[in-house]
């Protein structure tokens, strides 16, 4: 229980951030795809030194939506 | 005849319905039933085959409208002909209006990683830590939620960290060289 209560306050860091941007190209349902996406996946730390690695796929237009929103973060810190 | 091309329009659009956008409702059984109840069942079996098959052509190689309009004429002149003519400016018509739904359900069906689906943030001002006096020291707390489209309940997975300035702008670093090389091959 304590344990719980602990992992909830202490949110891991981010540690390590690593991309692909790529484009697929064929499938066996469609032969001319040719979508670009940006594959990502974070390395998160907590408190006690566990890694936890997460990845994901983004199309363009949800990389930029997550780009927007990281440098509205960044415009947020700056202005502390 | 106008019927006709009625029912081929609302066969195809069910076809659609049923094997690209998951549809389970759109049963052959239910369609057959709406739309061609007089047909006997091989005739209609026959019917939905063939359409099925011109769909997955058209789908396969994401035709443009004049890749198509060649296509489907070529099929409704040859011999055993899986089209007629007046079917022709239906399929054409279909798939003038569904051409980029199915590709973009195409593309969902074999991306299999997490999918991003939403992220949100705050800011947080730490003013003092159990180790250390520290100064107020702004830190982002961010959580992803990820969906895999692979696993039928459609999973969902959370993450959450926290960013300093300094790793944010390491972050920001990432995505940066990510934008840099999208400009660069889509030129």
């Amino acid at each position: 229980m304590e344990e719980d209560v602990v992992s909830l306050l202490q949110i891991g860091r981010l540690i390590d951030v690593q991309w692909t941007l790529g484009v697929a190209v064929s499938s066996n349902t469609c032969k001319n795809i040719n979508s670009p996406f940006v594959a990502m996946a974070v390395k998160v730390q907590d408190s006690s030194g566990k890694v936890v690695s997460k990845s994901f796929e983004l199309s363009l237009m949800e990389f930029q939506s997550f780009s927007r929103q990281m440098k509205d973060i960044a415009t947020v810190l700056e202005t502390m | 005849m106008a019927d006709e091309n009625k029912s081929y329009f609302g066969l195809l659009n069910g076809i659609a319905r049923c094997d690209y956008y998951g549809d389970k409702e759109m049963t052959d059984d239910f369609l057959k039933g709406e739309l061609y109840g007089d047909m006997s069942p091989d005739d209609f079996q026959k019917l939905t085959t063939r359409c099925r098959g011109l769909i997955k052509s058209m789908a396969m190689t994401n035709m443009d409208m004049n890749q198509s309009e060649v296509f489907v004429t070529s099929q409704a002149k040859k011999k055993d002909a899986s089209i007629t003519e007046t079917q022709v400016k239906v399929l054409l018509k279909f798939w003038k209006n569904h051409r980029s739904k199915i590709h973009e359900a195409l593309l969902e069906k074999c991306s299999w990683n997490n999918q991003l689906k939403n992220t949100s943030w705050r800011i947080d001002v730490k003013s003092q830590t159990k180790t250390k006096e520290q100064v107020m020291e702004p830190t982002a707390i961010v959580e992803l939620v990820f969906e895999n489209r692979l696993s039928m309940g459609k999973e969902v997975d959370v993450i959450q960290f926290e960013m300093n300035s300094e790793s944010l702008r390491k972050l920001l670093k990432s995505v940066h060289e990510i934008e840099e090389q999208i400009e660069k091959n889509s030129k």
